[in-house]
């Protein structure tokens, strides 16, 4: 029997101190590996080379993901672009940013607009900047853009994660702050003249996410991402083939090509509600009329946000 | 039967060993010790989880083994016997009905199966699919309480609407053209309608990961060794390695668990997204749309030079990860390498000269890692007198850091 190995329990990770370094090891690691092979020209190597062009094409990726994908080094790179599109593009001006709570679960009812989902984006940015806890949102995303090409890792990198029920529950269940569009492709594919009108609430998925973990949900009311491209048509005959639920046609795109594709600069109110606590037990969320109930309110809070910013509201562009 | 045997047998080996009468798979005339202790049927028990299991099981002495298989398990105590084996007969289940007959085992561990994609796919449908048909209605006429099933996390399938966490209840959507992971797909398959025809037996099912360790030579390890891989252009899909101690530790968890019943994920804690893995082994990505990807990757498979079917490239473009909640809860399973470990550990075990990676750094990141999922995975500190999950005043926390 000597000799024979045995399995023995042990503790999943060795106790450690909380990490200090900040996490962009692969930068650092393919720092050191250009020094040395430049201190050293005999490793030159077909090895050593493809180790310097992984260590170079993944130089803004970093090595400690969360298990969604969350990548911290990769999401600061695009802090930046972000930023600009925030202060200088869209002027955005986030009101009501004490309704989220600094820690614990809550989840953040959005409406959509605007063909691409750049909403989203100013949503998170805005409350990673403004809020004092720096909270990062996670917003659940639409099955198309977990499917396509490019978009797939990168979405990954910036952490957001699929919509489904599974993930907004773990997320919540996990005291994170969740990001949704109940309206989906009918809210950012909608005509320029049914702006600022919502579209029915899918079908309530969301609320039964927050009964079911008994989250706070925070209704969030974005102005102005609807003028970004003002939809005046829709082409299926195009956007059908290509797998597209909608193909856009704008007054500048497809007209002006690529230039088309820049959103206009229209000014941005993004206004969060108080929290609306659930009243109903988490068994609330196998009851479709209490379900229906709470996506009313819902819908309609955020509709009376939006039509009370929009009469104050002055110029599309100006906002004065 | 028994009489014709001991005819037959030659006159010296009678001389050098006493002749051992078999019934009912116990040796006459000899008293045992100890009580008589439960005995487990490992089908497969030589290949590289079976023999594993046995070497972690058979110094506990807690069970009788007895191995199923072509060849005897390597590497094992002498007192784990061996019964020839061949489930890729039409008649297999005969032979394994007579086997349980005069073993009557009390668990049956069924790891027979072949976890690489093979160009003899009529060999590896009669085993992997056919060889859990026989064994399990085998079982089911030798009346064996519990079976214990080998199956793999492919079997939900690599799909881009798989909600991140794959938990046992969501369906098994394995491509329907992918023959070699649906021949696990029907094994489960069969699995069911085993425990529905006998309501008595328990019959658990462990989905491992894809397991990967130095010693393990299968068509990922080859994918991931050659000097350059293909990858979908586009596609970074997060990938999950299961250590071979923990896959053992999962089925001797099973193995003490008699109610161990329905399916199990045996996977470990952590992603690793496969563009990291390529550079931990040193691989150069060959990144190519997917449009041509499948039908590329299919023509070197059916010129020999590829790893596996063009379909199975789902595994290479979207998620199909799991999570060990209900292992964690029902088993007491508890990982003790996560993927990061695994792949680390594999990758260092092989690297040759050439190579300019600083592991050091990277084994950090790896701990740094572990520790931050640790966190995640129990996030009520003991200090935190008010029960919250606040971070300490005083220690700066990695979330703070990483803002």
């Amino acid at each position: 029997m000597r000799g024979h190995e045995t399995v023995r329990p042990r503790p999943f990770v060795p106790s450690l101190p909380p990490p200090q370094a900040p996490d962009d090891a692969l930068a650092k690691v393919l720092g050191e590996a250009r020094r040395f092979l430049a201190e050293n020209p005999q490793f030159n190597s077909p090895r050593a080379l493809v180790d310097l062009w992984n260590l170079f094409s993944q130089r803004n990726q970093s090595l400690e993901l969360d298990d969604f994908g969350y990548d911290s080094v990769a999401a600061r790179q695009w802090e930046t672009l972000l930023e600009f599109l925030y202060k200088v593009w869209w002027r955005v001006t986030l009101g009501g940013v004490e309704n989220i709570p600094v820690t614990g679960r809550a989840l953040l009812v959005c409406n959509h607009s605007g063909v691409l989902p750049f909403d989203g984006g100013m949503v998170k940015h805005g409350i990673l900047k403004e809020h004092p806890a720096k909270r990062r949102a996670r917003m659940l995303i639409l099955d198309m853009f977990t499917t396509l090409p490019f978009l797939q890792p990168w979405l990954r990198q910036l952490g957001e994660v699929r919509a489904c029920p599974e993930n907004g529950e773990r997320l919540l269940m996990r005291d994170e702050l969740v990001g949704v569009f109940p309206e989906g492709v009918k809210g950012v594919g909608k005509y320029f003249q049914d702006r600022y009108r919502l579209a029915r609430f899918g079908r309530g998925g969301f609320v039964r996410l927050a009964l079911k973990t008994q989250s706070p949900i925070i209704p969030v009311a974005i102005v102005g991402a609807e003028e970004i491209y003002p939809t005046i048509a829709k082409a299926d005959v195009i956007g059908r083939p290509l797998g597209f639920p909608y193909f856009p046609i704008t007054p500048f795109f497809p007209a002006l090509g690529l230039l088309g594709v820049i959103p206009l600069p229209s000014k941005w109110w993004i206004d969060i509600g108080p929290p609306i606590f659930p009243t109903y037990p988490p068994e609330g969320a196998e009851r479709p009329m209490i379900v229906n109930e709470v996506t009313d309110l819902v819908r309609t809070t955020i509709q009376r946000m939006i039509d009370s910013r929009l009469a104050r509201r002055g110029g599309v562009w100006s906002g004065e | 039967m028994m009489k014709d045997e001991e005819k037959t047998a030659p006159e010296g080996a009678v001389e050098e060993r006493k002749p051992r009468q078999r019934k009912g798979g116990r040796v006459i005339g000899f008293t045992p010790s100890v009580a008589r202790r439960p005995k487990v049927a490992i089908t497969g028990g030589a290949g590289f989880l079976g023999a594993r299991l046995i070497r972690a099981l058979a110094p506990r002495d807690e069970w009788e083994i007895v191995v199923f298989d072509l060849a005897p398990a390597p590497n094992v105590p002498a007192d784990v016997r061996h019964r020839f084996l061949d489930l890729n007969l039409p008649h297999a289940d005969g032979s394994v009905f007579k086997l349980l007959k005069e073993e009557k085992p009390d668990v049956i561990i069924h790891l027979a199966a072949l976890r690489s994609p093979s160009h003899d796919y009529t060999y590896i449908h009669e085993l992997n699919s056919l060889g859990a048909l026989h064994v399990l209605a085998a079982a089911g006429e030798a009346k064996v309480p519990r079976i214990i099933l080998g199956s793999t996390t492919m079997v939900y399938g690599a799909r881009g609407d798989n909600p991140n966490f794959l938990t046992e209840d969501h369906p098994m959507r394995a491509d329907v053209h992918d023959k070699f992971v649906l021949d696990f797909v029907e094994a489960e398959r069969h699995a069911r309608t085993h425990a529905k025809r006998h309501p008595d037996a328990k019959v658990a099912v462990l989905r491992f990961a894809q397991v990967l360790s130095p010693e393990i030579r299968d068509y990922k390890t080859r994918y991931f060794e050659a000097p350059a891989a293909v990858t979908m252009l586009g596609y970074d899909p997060l990938l999950q390695f299961l250590h071979p101690e923990d896959a053992t530790a999962a089925m001797v968890a099973a193995l003490e668990n008699p109610g161990a019943h329905g399916a199990f994920n045996i996977v470990p804690e952590g992603v690793l997204p496969l563009s990291t893995v390529l550079l931990l082994y040193g691989t150069l990505p060959v990144p190519i749309p997917h449009t041509v990807a499948y039908g590329a990757i299919e023509a070197a498979w059916l010129a020999g030079a590829g790893f596996a079917p063009g379909i199975h490239a789902h595994y290479i473009r979207y998620n199909c990860i799991a999570t060990n909640e209900k292992a964690r809860r029902v088993l007491g399973f508890s990982p003790s390498f996560s993927t990061f470990d695994t792949v680390l550990q594999t990758v260092r075990a092989r690297r040759g000269r050439g190579r300019i990676l600083n592991f050091e750094a990277i084994a950090d990141a790896a701990r740094r890692s572990n520790f931050q999922q640790e966190q995640r995975m129990n996030p009520f500190r003991p200090e935190n007198t008010d029960g919250s999950n606040r971070p300490p005043e005083k220690a700066a926390s990695p979330r703070r850091v990483a803002l």
